[in-house]
């Protein structure tokens, strides 16, 4: 016999878990030695489909699901497809989860018309196995039963999903004690009025805040006492939130377009940070509040579109001491005609602390060579006593430099 | 401080002179070496030149936890990149070897990257043909044998 044949099935099983499922099933026919080692092989993906009709997959899984082997899956990733009827995701979900499903992918964005119809079996929400949960698309209603419990689930990516009231989504957060990491999307008519993340466990969170869309008010309700990073996007300004302080975030990506500098309150104790402002209002009580110092942040990534620019990383640089690592993006396509300056060139100008005692890199992206943007950097180089790297890279849009012209004028 | 030192034996009696942290990756040689230490360990299935190469994965992957200057250890991308390219260096013969000891001396990470790379040699074949041909695997099916099994399993063969 080849080499290969010649491995034990386990050995044979564990390299076809590392191909994709198309390939592993097409072993089959090689011998009568492979014809059945795939029927082992605990991880499923049903993801791509260049090669054979809908329907052929939709048959392949629904006859081969309840007739595989191995007594764990591991995972199933499923893209859905128009042509399959939501009962039948039900019932191959409700299948995995017998056989102990320990990571679940349900990809169904572009299926069906109408309302959400997608129901997911009441198992799964009481299952003991499951690790890992992905749900995407808006035609997956999320019916959580009160008897939710995912005792060792870790990540939940819940990407537009329905849910079927508003209590829905807390009841589901309460129940999994042992969540670290939770992604949300969200789309405009989704029934969740509050979204209220309390989880004493929580590590990693991305959430995003209004889409527009939404016909309420909505609220925001954020306790996390263990996160590490924190990812949000701000889209609407009519919310009300209530976000407690999270001691332990080293990182956090903040996209803002209103507001959302109430947030800094709670993540005062970030080490790296990116910001990317661009507000549509400019007025000074979009500014974060007075009194809030990030002692630890090292390393501040800041994209700004407003012309407000310099005034908030004034800010920023006074109020974070031990800063070491500055990267400057301004692409300024909002602009208004009127805006109080800084002047770096002033006499009277305080310098941050952080350029004196900290600063070692700074790099500036999309530099137009303002009349603005040239004294800032001379600024910078003039103080940053302990600076070892600089970059500072052209912008090479032709439309924004005319813009940026114009601007000197004002 | 001297490193402690092991000696592998293989199949053709040559001797390897090995760190102990570096050996004691394979979960085996970890046990044998509690049980029978400052004795040469001899590996009877294993030639000289693939116990060669596992000493060099096992160099290479060794994490030393003494905290002192020269920790061998890389980042993990660089890791992943060097796992690529030692593998890829291998024919196939060989490569099955270094699977059959990673899997011998109970090696996980060496077996998953050696699974991995015939792995991606049957997924880069066209049809299961040419994954007959590569392997050389003699096809002991009848073409009704085979028309069944297409049959049944529709998708996506």
């Amino acid at each position: 016999m080849d080499r290969i044949s010649g491995l034990s099935d386990e050995l044979l099983v564990r390299i076809l878990t590392f191909v994709p499922t198309k390939f592993a099933v097409s072993t089959s026919i090689l011998s009568k030695r492979w014809e059945f080692v795939w029927t082992w092989v605990p991880k499923l993906e049903f993801v791509d489909n260049k090669y054979g009709s809908d329907l052929a997959i939709r048959d392949f899984i629904s006859m081969n699901l309840p007739l595989l082997k191995p007594p764990v899956i591991e995972s199933f990733l499923l893209k859905c497809f128009s042509s399959f009827p939501p009962e039948d995701i039900t019932r191959w979900v409700a299948t995995t989860v017998s056989r102990c499903i320990v990571e679940l992918d349900i990809d169904c964005v572009y299926c069906w018309s109408g309302e959400p119809c997608l129901l997911l079996p009441s198992s799964l929400y009481t299952c003991e196995s499951l690790v890992t949960l992905k749900l995407n698309g808006e035609k997956i209603l999320l019916d959580v039963p009160r008897t939710v419990s995912l005792p060792i689930l870790k990540t939940l990516h819940l990407g537009r999903v329905t849910y079927l009231n508003n209590d829905c989504f807390r009841l589901l957060i309460s129940y999994c004690p042992a969540l670290e990491d939770l992604v949300i999307e969200r789309n405009g008519q989704d029934n969740m009025k509050t979204v209220a993340v309390i989880s004493p466990s929580l590590q990693r969170l991305t959430l995003p805040i209004g889409h527009g869309l939404s016909p309420f008010v909505e609220e925001y309700v954020i306790v996390t006492p263990s996160l590490k990073y924190f990812k949000v996007e701000e889209y609407m300004l009519n919310y009300s939130y209530l976000v407690r302080h999270m001691p332990e975030v080293e990182e956090a990506d903040i996209n803002v377009q209103y507001y959302l500098f109430s947030i800094f309150d709670s993540i005062t104790s970030v080490k790296r940070l990116s910001l990317c402002v661009s507000f549509n209002i400019i007025s000074d009580e979009y500014m974060y509040h007075d009194g809030i110092f990030f002692n630890r942040l090292e390393r501040l990534k800041l994209c700004i579109r407003f012309d407000y620019w310099s005034k908030l990383l004034f800010r920023l640089l006074h109020d974070s001491p031990n800063l070491r690592v500055l990267n400057l993006c301004v692409s300024k396509y909002i602009r208004f005609k009127k805006y109080e300056l800084i002047n770096w060139n002033s006499s009277e100008i305080s310098v941050p602390s952080c350029l004196l005692e900290s600063l070692e890199t700074f790099e500036f992206a999309e530099y137009r060579g303002s009349r603005e943007e040239r004294d800032f950097v001379s600024f910078i180089i003039r103080h940053a006593c302990h600076l070892k790297s600089s970059t500072i890279t052209p912008c090479t849009g032709i439309e924004t430099d005319s813009v940026s012209e114009s601007s000197d004028e004002c | 401080m001297s490193k402690k030192m092991i000696v592998l034996k293989s199949s053709e009696g040559v001797s390897f002179v090995v760190e102990e942290a570096v050996a004691r990756q394979s979960k085996i040689i970890s046990f044998l070496v509690e049980e029978f230490p400052d004795r040469e360990l001899p590996l009877t299935n294993m030639t000289s030149e693939i116990l060669r190469k596992t000493i060099e994965y096992c160099k290479k992957h060794v994490v030393e936890d003494d905290g002192g200057g020269d920790s061998s250890s890389s980042s993990s991308g660089d890791l992943k990149e060097w796992d690529v390219k030692f593998v890829a260096e291998i024919d196939q013969p060989r490569l099955m070897d270094l699977l059959m000891a990673a899997n011998y001396l109970d090696i996980p990470s060496l077996l998953d990257v050696t699974c991995q790379k015939v792995a991606d040699t049957i997924a880069a074949c066209n049809d299961e043909k040419e994954i007959r041909a590569t392997f050389n695997i003699e096809n002991d099916f009848t073409e009704e044998e085979v028309e069944a099994i297409r049959m049944e399993n529709q998708y996506p063969i």
